[in-house]
């Protein structure tokens, strides 16, 4: 596999950047809980895809994303159903409505693949972010490895996901498998994708890496490189969730 | 948590334009202009503009402050999508602490404002006088040890 380095960047990044992204690109390509790898390395492809598909431009114009009718340009051939969510949440994520989710898995998708399709887009999307927040190509895809998803679905459930549209384990995992998640309570955005315990695993590792450590989020004052203060990294982070249209 | 970062340290700071595209630095918050100006180029289209900023802010602090605000600004690009594909809602204590901020900012009027059910008068007692209580002391056990930075 291509390794992940940005020694030829303009300007130094440190090293724990690209020891991440490494291991995401690891995991991307390999099988997941519901999708082989080759299903992710694909779905990775789409994510990219999405951002000069002339629909999804096309919807993000209109009023409503619902009103303009069509088809993705499209880098796959994953299902239509798997190709409208990635666009979706790719380019016009703020305007998904319970609807829309209900509508997605009326078509057959499986709510453990949509949570894992979910998982793939975030984390890639943010090292793309990163790549190109920086002005660095973006990393080539890696290549599948072959191996079959475990079809792991953890025990200790919320079917009704505590309000949210997807079930998650509860806000305290004390015990069993998943009680390296996080410790004591957390909140809904952390425990969002943990229908698919790995997708946790993989955004709090680039959390970590890009923001801070999810067990120092009530730390306010807390600076882990001496960098930025906690202030200024929410500075930063709150003016491009309100871009975002970011109610959360 | 920029609020409650901000009292942490004892200051008081209007952030009113913070969710304010053309607002350009924030009184009272060291580099804001900076930030501000890359987060802005950061969501924009413009490539030579977003070089600018990177520039700016590698000049008014740091180049690692730069590559992090980069990184913080990508980590936010991934949790809103999270949120926004789950239909998560906001958690309860985090909706009363912030009551104000989200009316005064207008992010009361985003559409995954939908997905927080509206606390009914009684729930939001019960909130500001129990869970707010202990969510505060947890930022101040979690943050007393912290020099400040």
């Amino acid at each position: 596999m291509t390794e992940i380095n940005y020694r030829d960047a303009q300007v130094p990044i440190r090293g724990g950047f690209a020891e991440a992204h490494n291991r995401y690109w690891k995991r991307l390509a390999s099988a997941g809980a519901w999708f082989s790898g080759a299903e992710r390395v694909a779905i990775a492809r789409e994510v990219r895809q999405a951002s000069s598909c002339s629909l999804c431009s096309q919807r993000k114009a209109a009023l409503s994303p619902y009103q303009v009718d069509g088809s993705h340009d499209t880098a796959s051939e994953l299902s239509d159903t798997i190709i409208e969510v990635i666009h979706r949440v790719v380019t016009d994520s703020a305007r998904l409505t319970k609807p829309w989710f209900d509508g997605i898995i009326q078509q057959g998708l499986k709510v453990e693949e949509y949570v894992e399709i979910i998982g793939t887009i975030v984390n890639l999307f943010s090292i793309d972010e990163f790549c190109r927040g920086m002005s660095i190509p973006l990393n080539e895809l890696p290549e599948p490895v072959a191996g079959e998803p475990s079809n792991y679905r953890p025990a200790n459930i919320v079917e009704d996901g505590d309000g949210s549209w997807v079930p998650m384990c509860p806000n305290t995992v004390d015990s069993g498998p998943e009680s390296d998640l996080w410790e004591g309570r957390t909140g809904y955005v952390i425990r969002a994708l943990s229908l698919v315990p790995d997708e946790v695993r993989t955004m709090l590792d680039l959390l970590e890496t890009h923001y801070i450590n999810n067990s120092q989020i009530w730390n306010v004052k807390h600076c882990p490189r001496g960098t930025l203060s906690r202030i200024q990294m929410e500075v930063v982070a709150t003016r491009v969730s309100s871009f975002n249209g970011c109610f959360y | 948590m920029l609020r409650e970062g901000i009292e942490a340290i004892g200051e008081s700071i209007d952030l009113d334009g913070l969710t304010d595209p053309n607002c350009t630095k924030i009184e009272g918050i060291p580099n804001s202009e900076a930030l501000l100006k890359l987060a802005n180029a950061f969501m924009g289209t413009d490539a030579d503009a977003l070089a600018d900023a990177r520039i700016y802010l590698a000049k008014d602090m740091s180049p690692e402050a730069m590559v992090d605000a980069v990184a913080v600004a990508s980590n936010f690009q991934r949790m809103v999508r999270i949120a926004d594909s789950t239909g998560i809602p906001s958690d309860d204590a985090m909706l009363v602490m912030s009551e104000d901020l989200c009316e005064t900012l207008g992010i009361n009027d985003y559409v995954s404002a939908a997905n927080s059910k509206k606390l009914s008068w009684f729930k939001k007692l019960i909130l500001k006088v129990v869970a707010l209580p202990q969510v505060k002391k947890v930022i101040k056990e979690r943050t007393a040890k912290e020099p400040v930075s």
